[in-house]
């Protein structure tokens, strides 16, 4: 290897554990509003602002869930009603939709100054997931004993449980690499294992926003979908409103699409298509 | 709204556009410059509040774009500057682990994490042109507008980083 592709890996590979908020668009709507109504917001004011705004537009549960929600309660909404600051969104990831061989993503907010690494996995092995078609890959009853970390290296103890197979290895190090930052895990006193290429181990199409279950008020969902492949198929139901997304940018190899649809008030299933493998997710417009 | 030429887009749709195709990378970007993620979602965010009140100046996604860069990078390089977050980051951060497993996929752990760690102890510049190179893969021409220098700069940069990482690179 050129000592170029060892850098350009190696910060790929460092990158590549950074996940974004699910919400993020909805912060800078939000901001981008209020800027409208008030007038310039001197760029000096800066961080302090941008904490300010982050924090009182975020309107989410107040987690951790013993039961995840169901469709019809209430869940995240996009409205401007401030609430205290809730503790952050974790990433976990099961496998699905409706298959065990591939990985798929959901966000679950955990009480502020939870132990991240702790967090995820107590989700992951503990709560069911928001959306019925996902599943851990891992048994019920699988318990955390402890998490150390050394260097860039996570290890858990599973009280000598190892994984049942090689996707469970990859839920849990997807899982526990994007909760620490740290690219290396340990089940154990097993091998080091690291993430595999996305493009092996991921479902081929995520419907990230709205997540399963959501109720979105003011007319105006904000659709997230990430694929391997260039397009994805949009449908809405009830209403059979189909539409061809372009999915561009993201990572190099998983792509993204992000728009905004106006629907009436009721119950719609979402369904993102790429390559016949599809992922749905049923919101609550209010 | 998807099939309207871009210029006509308003503020709105432009920041919708670049939301989806660009933010991810814009925070990973950002993570890497300064090794902390909270505050990298924090200022990819203020690029795009800035671009929505910019865009009526900028118009075309390729200008918008390279201007979202710019005020991520330079936002990054404030709050390096005023929150000393290199300093924290240094101080907290562990020497590497000396023996490196005979597994491979540990061996080739080892050798990021030691690249990564060496590219973070850059001065900042340093940093920015090798990141901008070879994670967001950009020209000497687009990193130069994105650091706000010259190109000859940035070659200056990029060649000292090189330098500076040889024996790293070497060892491994």
């Amino acid at each position: 290897m050129t000592p170029e592709e060892t850098i350009r890996r190696a910060l790929e590979a460092a990158a590549s554990t950074v996940e974004v908020r699910p919400d993020a668009l909805a912060a800078i709507r939000a901001r981008t509003r209020r800027r409208r109504g008030r007038g310039w917001i001197p760029w000096g004011a800066g961080l302090a602002v941008a904490t300010a705004a982050a924090v009182t537009i975020l309107v989410l549960p107040d987690a951790p869930h013993p039961d995840p929600p169901r469709p019809g309660a209430p869940t995240t909404t996009a409205a401007a009603t401030p609430t205290p600051a809730a503790g952050p969104l974790l990433a976990v990831y099961y496998v699905g939709p409706s298959r065990d061989d591939a990985l798929v993503r959901e966000f679950h907010r955990v009480a502020p100054g939870s132990d991240a690494v702790r967090s995820a996995l107590a989700l992951m092995f503990g709560t069911a997931p928001l959306d019925p078609d996902y599943a851990s890959a891992w048994p019920a009853g699988t318990t955390v004993r402890g998490v150390t970390v050394a260097g860039e290296v996570v290890t858990v103890d599973l009280g000598g449980a190892t994984p049942p197979s090689a996707i469970a290895a990859q839920q849990l190090v997807w899982t526990v690499t994007a909760a620490s930052g740290l690219p290396g895990v340990r089940i154990g006193d097993g091998d080091v294992l690291r993430r595999a290429p996305a493009v092996d181990t991921l479902a081929p199409v995520w419907l990230i926003n709205p997540q399963e279950g959501e109720v979105v008020r003011g007319g105006r969902v904000d659709v997230h979908v990430a694929g391997f492949g260039s397009t994805a198929r949009l449908e809405v139901t009830p209403g059979a409103r189909g539409q061809d997304l372009t999915l561009r940018g993201g990572s190099p190899a998983q792509r993204e699409a992000q728009l905004t649809l106006s629907l009436p008030p009721g119950t719609y299933t979402l369904t993102v298509t790429v390559d016949g493998v599809s992922d749905d997710h049923t919101v609550v417009v209010e | 709204m998807a099939d309207r030429p871009s210029t006509e887009w308003d503020a709105d749709q432009a920041v919708t556009h670049l939301f989806g195709a660009h933010y991810r990378q814009m925070v990973r970007l950002a993570s890497l410059l300064l090794h902390e993620r909270g505050l990298a979602e924090e200022i990819v965010q203020d690029a795009y509040v800035r671009l929505h009140s910019r865009w009526h100046k900028l118009r075309e996604p390729d200008k918008a774009l390279a201007y979202l860069r710019m005020t991520v990078v330079n936002g990054c390089r404030s709050a390096l500057r005023h929150r000393r977050v290199v300093d924290a980051h240094l101080a907290a951060s562990r020497p590497p682990p000396d023996v490196p497993s005979a597994e491979a996929g540990a061996l080739d752990l080892l050798t990021q994490a030691a690249v990564v760690d060496a590219i973070r102890r850059l001065p900042t510049r340093q940093r920015e042109a090798i990141v901008l190179r070879y994670y967001v893969d950009l020209s000497e021409a687009e990193i130069a507008e994105a650091m706000g220098v010259s190109r000859g700069a940035v070659k200056s940069h990029a060649s000292r980083a090189v330098a500076a990482l040889r024996p790293i690179l070497e060892r491994l």
